[in-house]
């Protein structure tokens, strides 16, 4: 590390405000260049992540009073607790963690590179086998070719690149491989950058809705410039009455002509433009149902006859009399809104649900009433007759719940992934070996050979291979 | 750079931690020795097979001891000879709830037959909570109270309410997942059956499920 | 009267582990090597065994055997017994079996403890069919369509491998703490003499952890991509996707710990067993002690 110091006392004579800024400026690199500061950030991530699990996140703000009393409840509202993964202090470690991945690749990449790409230029220094402390020396006893053919082979075979040098008394071979496992830390902590701007991408510039759509309705994409239809809805069951899957069938309709038709269930969604809508969900219609089941009760008998049914805009006839009936309306939670005078329902729930029918006799209408399932029998339907109807039960049609999404980060954040995918195969499976050989003779047919070497990581497999690789030049074959 | 010793060699597999092991023994007698093993872990797992067999029609119903909403504890096998209607329920399902005065009808209907409702609740609350439920609906018929919920196990049973229709020799004639009308006759068929005509055997159970 | 054959087989791998892990102890105990020839040989056994209780799954419930807590559980079994086998072929330390094979032992043992509804496949509900098209169209070729998998059976196989590497970290760590802390005393009592010295432990320790570590990423990743396609979020800060982080959070500083001064050894191992205690709070704890979505596996 140069001596930045030193530099800011000479300046100091001229202007001590910008040599002050210069070795503050210092401190703070070096603060962010520190493994230590890692590890820190990581823990405190993970602790802080913790927290943000035991505390239920995105409730309103009188649950966490019920749950943890007036005085906690402050704190939680004023650090964010309730948002925490949103809130400044979280970013903040991000930030932190960001500036640590910088700097440290700044630090530590730069001298990296230029060592290994340099490394051919490196002197051949026999004595630094001894100082390895996996080196080795052997006696080897075969002719001179022999020997370096078999130093050539067993490079060859187990995957090295090698170059020999001319040395006093002898020569050296230095064999290396895996140079690329050096690199796998820097892929990695570059793909945590990408991921982590991705999200903020998504976060920034990301859409995320939700739609119930009713069959045969049409509604406006976030970005405006195009329509959605949905055409169809239904639901799959298993013989045993689960439900399978909930299928949708959706049209895209841009400047009114039909662009796309396509079949969307839960895993499988639509993608247009860069939004993708997907099946998410389904519901009953509030408004509308397929068929209802309505029961005749006669004056003076103790219970209704048996329920008929009646679809939804069909006329039925109530069987054993002269009259028929048709569907008009439906409300799954009542309500009359006085101004309009209609009725309508204020929440989609099956809270209060009732049936507006037309009671005919022939071709002459009679009335027009209420049904409520809730409460048969609270309005006449068929008033100054002997009969009644109460509205017993219904099939609901069912709408389409669509989530909505446009993310424009979701890319980078998967080129990300696979960046770092690469960058663990680098870092935990390819090791970047050298070995150095050097043979001197020491007698008739007699060689000196010195044997070691270095590696990265995973010292145990590299001990083996070293005794493979000193057994071959010995013997001329591995050891089975 | 290790900067440690070189470690040992333990290719070979006769030394582990430089020590020397003895007691080797060949392939052949190791092959002895696991067969053994395997035969013997095959005899003990195999002779309680029925833990493996699945418990529906054509399946022995499997015995228990129960105790009633008094305390009192109640078998099985005491309706040894009678139709039994075993019924798994809990106080918070809220379709056992639709289909209970249904069963207390079916009970109504064939008193004075060799019939038998046994419902046994795996609510894991205590007993006040399910003699309040069983007094709201007015039910008669026998209630019987498993805390632990071990008969889910036993009977394999994956939701509630489940119902085994067991004959006269403890043989269960017909497995019912979900609930059902009791009052509604179709569903009658198999106890009908079973009191008309007596047991059947355990193969024409299976088949009947299989049709 | 036909058998469930997954639950046969079930039991079948629940006593071999059993006979195994005594194999293991004894060999640990008495040195003896014809002890630790028939524990390796049971150990081929268990994992035959515990691979066809997920083959038969499969064929019973029509897909993949990765769908609920007791099929995870086994998958997690079987992951474990395999990457062992792995370690014991290439370092033939046969003491670590003894550990190994005790989890496995508890392991299976939780998983039998199961209600009975665990135990029997279940069809699956929308949200967790996801199949890959382009599989679907091949194997339809062999009329095995309905085998089909997709981003959710890969990230749940992906993630369980991780969490096997990491539970055999832990049973080194263990190890290591008990060799490491006999070793500085400079007396070893007989059972801990026969353990691997700390070195090994530590390097072993790293090597599970370095395939641990890419198959949890792997797996979350991969958990994400599912959720994209599933409810159009990749990452919504559930418990179950923030706990998956707070375990890899730990990990990533064990591996930062290992190339720091003074945090090599021990302070590496303490951060490895705090890691697993974090996978078994993500893996079982989520799903009964907190609120939330994820209440499946």
């Amino acid at each position: 590390m140069p001596d930045k110091s030193k530099k800011g006392q000479a300046h100091q004579i001229e202007g001590g405000g910008a040599s002050r800024l210069k070795t503050l400026g210092s401190k703070v690199w070096y603060f962010f260049n520190s493994l230590k500061l890692t590890l820190t950030v990581l823990i405190s991530l993970a602790v802080m992540s913790v927290l943000g699990t035991v505390v239920e996140q995105n409730q309103p703000i009188a649950s966490y009073a019920a749950k943890y009393g007036a005085a906690w409840t402050k704190l939680i509202v004023y650090m964010r607790v309730y948002d925490m993964y949103h809130s400044w202090w979280f970013l903040l470690l991000l930030v932190m963690l960001t500036l640590n991945i910088v700097v440290c690749t700044f630090e530590r990449f730069p001298p990296k590179w230029k060592s290994l790409l340099n490394h051919k230029k490196d002197k051949f220094d026999p004595k630094l086998i001894d100082r390895l402390s996996n080196g080795r020396t052997f006696i080897v006893e075969a002719t001179a070719v022999s020997v370096r053919q078999r130093v050539q082979e067993v490079f060859k075979k187990k995957g090295y690149k090698v170059m020999t040098f001319d040395e006093a008394g002898g020569y050296g071979v230095y064999a290396w491989k895996g140079i690329i496992g050096r690199f796998g830390s820097d892929f990695t902590h570059i793909s945590l950058l990408l991921i982590l701007i991705g999200s903020m991408l998504g976060t920034a510039y990301g859409y995320k809705g939700y739609k119930d759509l009713n069959v045969g309705s049409v509604m406006d994409s976030p970005s405006g410039d195009y329509k959605l239809r949905l055409d169809k809805f239904w639901i799959d069951y298993y013989d045993s009455g689960q439900i399978r899957q909930y299928n949708s069938v959706l049209t895209v309709i841009e400047d009114g002509k039909e662009v796309l038709t396509k079949q969307i269930w839960v895993n499988e969604p639509l993608y247009y433009k860069g939004t993708r809508f997907y099946q998410s969900n389904y519901g009953a219609a509030w408004d509308k149902i397929e068929q209802a089941y309505l029961a005749l009760y006669r004056k003076g008998a103790d219970k209704s006859e048996k329920p008929f049914t009646v679809k939804w805009g069909e006329s039925a006839a109530v069987p054993g009399t002269r009259y028929s009936v048709k569907l008009t309306g439906y409300a799954a939670d009542f309500y009359y809104d006085e101004k309009t005078r209609a009725m309508g329902s204020i929440s989609a729930d099956p809270n209060n649900p009732v049936v507006l029918v037309e009671v005919w006799e022939g071709k002459k209408p009679v009335s027009s009433s209420l049904l409520f399932q809730k409460y048969p029998g609270i309005f006449p339907a068929i008033p100054g007759s002997n009969y009644d109807l109460a509205f017993v039960n219904y099939r609901p049609t069912l709408f389409s719940g669509l989530s909505i999404n446009n993310d424009p980060g979701t890319n980078v954040v998967w080129a990300g992934s696979i960046v770092m995918g690469l960058g663990f195969v680098f870092a935990f499976f390819v090791y970047h070996r050298r070995v150095w050989v050097f043979v001197a003779a020491s007698g008739e047919g007699e060689w000196d050979v010195k044997l070691g070497g270095m590696i990265n990581k995973n010292q145990l497999i590299f001990d083996r291979e070293l005794k493979d690789i000193a057994g071959f030049i010995s013997t001329g074959k591995f050891r089975s | 750079m290790s900067g440690k010793d070189v470690r040992e060699d333990k290719q070979d597999g006769t030394s582990e931690e430089g020590i020397t092991l003895e007691g080797g023994l060949p392939r052949i007698a190791i092959g002895f020795i696991i067969a053994a093993i395997v035969v013997v872990v095959a005899v003990i797992v195999l002779s309680g097979r029925k833990a493996f067999e699945p418990v529906t029609a054509g399946a022995e119903a499997v015995g228990f001891t129960l105790p009633d909403l008094n305390g009192r504890p109640v078998s099985l096998k005491d309706y040894r000879g009678k139709v039994v209607f075993l019924n798994i329920w809990a106080t918070w399902c809220a379709t056992c709830e639709e289909e209970m005065p249904s069963m207390e009808a079916l009970s109504k209907g064939l008193k004075g037959q060799p019939f038998e409702i046994i419902a046994v609740s795996i609510d894991s609350e205590g007993g006040e909570t399910v003699k309040k439920f069983i007094g709201r609906l007015g039910l008669t018929f026998t209630v019987l109270h498993d805390r632990s919920g071990k008969i889910k196990d036993v009977y394999k049973t994956t939701g509630v309410p489940e119902t085994f229709i067991i004959d006269q020799n403890g043989i269960i004639a017909e497995k019912v997942m979900g609930p059902r009308d009791w009052t509604n006759k179709v569903y009658l068929n198999t106890i009908m059956e079973l009191l008309k005509n007596g047991p059947k055997s355990k193969d024409a159970y299976a088949a009947k499920k299989a049709a | 009267m036909k058998m469930i054959m997954s639950l046969m087989f079930f039991t079948f791998s629940f006593s071999f582990y059993f006979v195994a892990a005594f194999f293991y102890l004894g060999f640990w105990v008495f040195k003896k090597k014809w002890l630790g020839q028939c524990a390796t040989a049971l150990a081929y056994i268990t994992l035959l065994s515990t691979t066809m209780v997920l083959v038969s799954r499969a064929a019973e419930s029509g897909h993949a055997p990765f769908s609920n807590l007791y099929e995870s559980m086994v998958l997690f079994v079987w992951a474990i017994n395999l990457g062992y086998l792995v370690m014991e072929y290439r370092h033939k330390f046969k003491v670590i079996g003894a550990f190994v094979m005790t989890i496995e032992f508890v392991a299976m043992l939780s998983a039998s403890l199961l209600p009975y509804k665990f135990k029997s496949a279940e069809p699956l509900n929308p949200a967790l069919q996801s199949k890959w098209n382009w599989l679907v169209d091949l194997l339809r070729h062999a009329g095995l369509e309905k085998y089909a998998i997709g981003w959710l059976d890969f990230h749940v196989f992906t993630t369980f491998v991780g969490y096997a590497a990491f539970a055999i970290s832990f049973g080194l760590s263990i190890m290591y703490m008990l060799k490491d802390r006999s070793e500085r005393r400079g007396a070893q009592g007989a059972f801990v003499a026969a353990v691997p010295d700390a070195y090994t432990l530590d390097e072993l320790g790293y090597r599970a952890i370095a395939w641990g570590f890419p198959f949890l990423s792997v797996g979350i990743v991969s958990g994400a991509v599912w959720a994209n396609y599933a409810w159009g979020t990749y990452w919504s800060w559930d418990p179950k996707e923030t706990w998956s982080l707070v375990t890899w959070l730990i990990y990533a500083a064990y591996l930062h710990a290992r190339v720091t001064r003074g945090w090599r050894g021990r302070r590496a191992a303490i951060l490895s067993l705090i890691g697993f205690i974090a996978v078994i709070f993500l893996y079982w704890g989520v799903s009964f002690v907190l609120p939330g979505l994820h209440a499946y596996a």
